[in-house]
């Protein structure tokens, strides 16, 4: 018999299977909630002195996130459509050569710290939205392909040569199976990067591009700690929040019968 | 003689960086409506050869016919929705229904999709399963040897003329192995296509076959010839060694149940009277009689003690009948389950699981002693063209 395919090549990340229910589906957007409601009354009942009232104003802090979720989400979407083709390119008979070695060097990438990416590229290219974007396509490039290759790599080569062995088209096999049963790994990667840039993106105020990084910043230079706090709360259930609706889009997209 | 349905013409492959080519220079007839064996050591290049014929691996030289037509430069894909395709993993796709599994090739040939749904249920149906409770679902739901009777339904699906099938039972238990051949066969005298089958099992092959090509080194037939020929008359020493010992064993293999008078075994019916039934069994001067349900299908052996036993229902005493088989069985799956059986008899029954007698050792040491005598008249005759063309020759 054949050596399972799935051994020779790295674990995807995120691929925990868990088991359906109602109770999962409504615990996380529970908890976020009595997190969030918990940094409302804490916040709103302290006296906060001048310099706090100024930063955590209602406006101030909503524009924060939204411009946090822009970040996060055209990075996101510019991953999606350049990393998924290279991932689908990579992986064709003609690149097979090229499949392990840009694994490889997608793990290694991976170890480049984020704060590095991001004031090297503002240093080199600019400051601003669009170089804190930039920066951020770059850091969650790496787990997207990655995926994405991996997920095509670990269909099983008989489902595969069953298509062609019927008569379907190079083009018909990749797109009736090899991506339909690639499809979990490859949201999986992408809810990784999704999660990635959420966190990375805090640090696009050190290149002048705003974010949920604004208050938190702040709050260090302030010595304002109210303020760092409820910076950094956001962050987090941001995080968690996108996760949880990846999460969900994950459930809903899976092929059924896997 | 009519002409071949597929003829493989000087055939090479040579793959990349391998000084010695996979497939030297065949030239193999397959005839229509017969199910043709590759079989071999492994490496001896019989999967190479099989998978040139629909062109999954390109040929190096040679030419590839179908129905007369020259195939090589066909276009591949249109050629193999012509020919049903079979493996040994099956290759289910998992994502789909078995429904969308089995019409896979008639949505490619743009069938409408009410006959797509028809022939989707008489698919299932032809390879036993019922479309009803089987349609809707997943491959993973299925055991294996369902899963291949799917992969078999999905290759016959647009009712291509040939088959290629790649040790299609090789990956399934030995008991689901046996039922599953005889049910090809049964299925293969309905739709009589034309199979190009491999597998390494010798056994497989003679059980299988109607033709059987032993390749050697480089896909170099041996011989092709038919099962008994090659049993009875292996061409050299590479042939005798690849059969193997026990020669005449095999050779059971190659009759059927339905080919013998069944013996007949005393039976009751389950609503006898025990009085009687005793009796009978005294009559019939065996160790126990043959209990039938209402259906006529064999429930137990009950032996004169278990019928003396009157507190307990017919249907609990005696032995189960364990050694039960269909008619397209061999002699040697028969053999094999009276050598487990307690009574020393198998039971034969048909389709329905109905009682159509039973087959003992002495069925058996008959057939072997037929066979034995036409294997040497056969040989002789040999010798003695043989003498008669040195004779003419001198």
């Amino acid at each position: 018999m054949a050596a399972d395919p799935a051994t020779d090549t790295p674990r995807p990340e995120g691929l925990v299977q868990r088991s359906a229910g109602l109770r999962r589906y409504l615990a996380m957007p529970a908890f976020l909630a009595l997190v969030g409601g918990g940094l409302y009354l804490a916040v709103s009942r302290r006296q906060l002195d001048d310099i706090e009232q100024r930063v955590l104003t209602a406006d101030s802090l909503s524009d924060a996130v939204i411009r946090h979720l822009e970040l996060v989400g055209v990075s996101t979407l510019a991953v999606i459509a350049l990393a998924v083709p290279l991932g689908i390119l990579l992986t064709r008979p003609f690149a097979r050569g090229l499949t392990v070695p840009v694994i490889g060097v997608a793990n290694i990438g991976q170890a480049v710290p984020s704060i590095g990416v991001i004031v090297l590229l503002g240093l080199t290219l600019g400051i601003g939205f669009r170089y804190a974007v930039y920066a951020l396509v770059l850091y969650a490039f790496l787990p997207v392909l990655r995926n994405t290759m991996v997920g095509l790599q670990r269909v099983d080569r008989a489902v595969i040569e069953a298509g062609r062995g019927m008569g379907m088209t190079r083009r018909a096999v990749l797109g009736r199976i090899e991506l339909p049963l690639a499809v979990p790994v490859i949201l999986a990667g992408i809810r990784t990067a999704l999660v990635i840039n959420v966190g990375t993106a805090t640090l696009a105020v050190f290149t002048g591009a705003g974010g949920l990084g604004a208050p938190i910043l702040s709050g260090i230079t302030l010595s304002r700690t109210v303020v760092l706090l409820t910076g950094s709360v956001l962050v987090a259930l941001l995080a968690l929040a996108l996760d949880y609706l990846a999460g969900l889009a994950e459930d809903l997209l899976r092929p059924r019968g896997l | 003689m009519t002409e071949p349905m597929i003829r493989l013409d000087r055939l090479t492959k040579r793959f990349p960086r391998q000084a010695i080519p996979a497939v030297e220079d065949l030239s193999l007839d397959v005839p229509e409506g017969e199910i043709v064996i590759l079989v071999g050591p492994s490496g001896c290049g019989k999967t190479t050869t099989m998978k040139m014929v629909n062109r999954i691996i390109e040929p190096t030289s040679g030419r590839i016919e179908l129905q007369g037509e020259d195939v090589t430069d066909a276009n591949p894909d249109q050629l193999r929705r012509r020919i049903g395709y079979v493996i040994q993993q099956i290759g289910l796709f998992p994502h789909l229904t078995i429904s969308d599994n089995v019409a896979t090739v008639p949505r490619m040939l743009k069938w409408p999709s009410g006959r797509i749904d028809a022939r989707v249920d008489e698919m299932l149906e032809l390879v036993g399963l019922d479309p009803s409770l089987f349609r809707d679902r997943y491959p993973k739901q299925l055991s294996g040897g369902q899963r291949q009777r799917v992969g078999v339904a999905r290759a016959l699906a647009a009712d291509p003329p040939v088959m290629l099938m790649d040790e299609p039972f090789g990956a399934i238990d030995p008991i689901t192995r046996e039922r599953l051949q005889n049910e090809f066969l049964r299925l293969q005298e309905e739709i009589r296509k034309t199979i190009v089958f491999v597998t390494h099992d010798i056994d497989e092959a003679i059980k299988m076959g109607d033709r059987i090509a032993i390749l050697r080194d480089r896909a170099q037939i041996a011989q092709y010839d038919t099962p008994e020929q090659i049993l009875s008359s292996p061409a050299d020493g590479f042939v005798e060694d690849f059969i193997g010992s026990g020669a005449s064993l095999k050779r059971l293999n190659l009759v059927r149940a339905r080919d013998y008078h069944l013996s007949e075994w005393p039976t009751a019916d389950s609503d006898g009277d025990r009085g009687e039934m005793l009796a009978d069994l005294r009559r019939a001067g065996k160790g126990a009689l043959l209990l039938l349900d209402a259906q006529r299908r064999p429930i137990r052996w009950l032996r004169a003690r278990d019928l003396q036993r009157a507190d307990e229902p017919l249907d609990r005493i005696g032995l189960e009948v364990r050694a039960v088989v269909s008619r397209q069985a061999t002699l040697a799956d028969a053999l094999n389950e009276m050598l487990e059986s307690r009574i020393g008899s198998t039971v034969v029954v048909d389709g329905r699981g109905a009682y159509l007698g039973t087959i003992d050792i002495d069925i058996i040491m008959a057939a072997v002693d037929t066979m034995r005598h036409s294997a040497r008249e056969a040989s002789l005759a040999e010798l003695g063209d043989e003498h008669d063309r040195q004779d003419t020759g001198a």
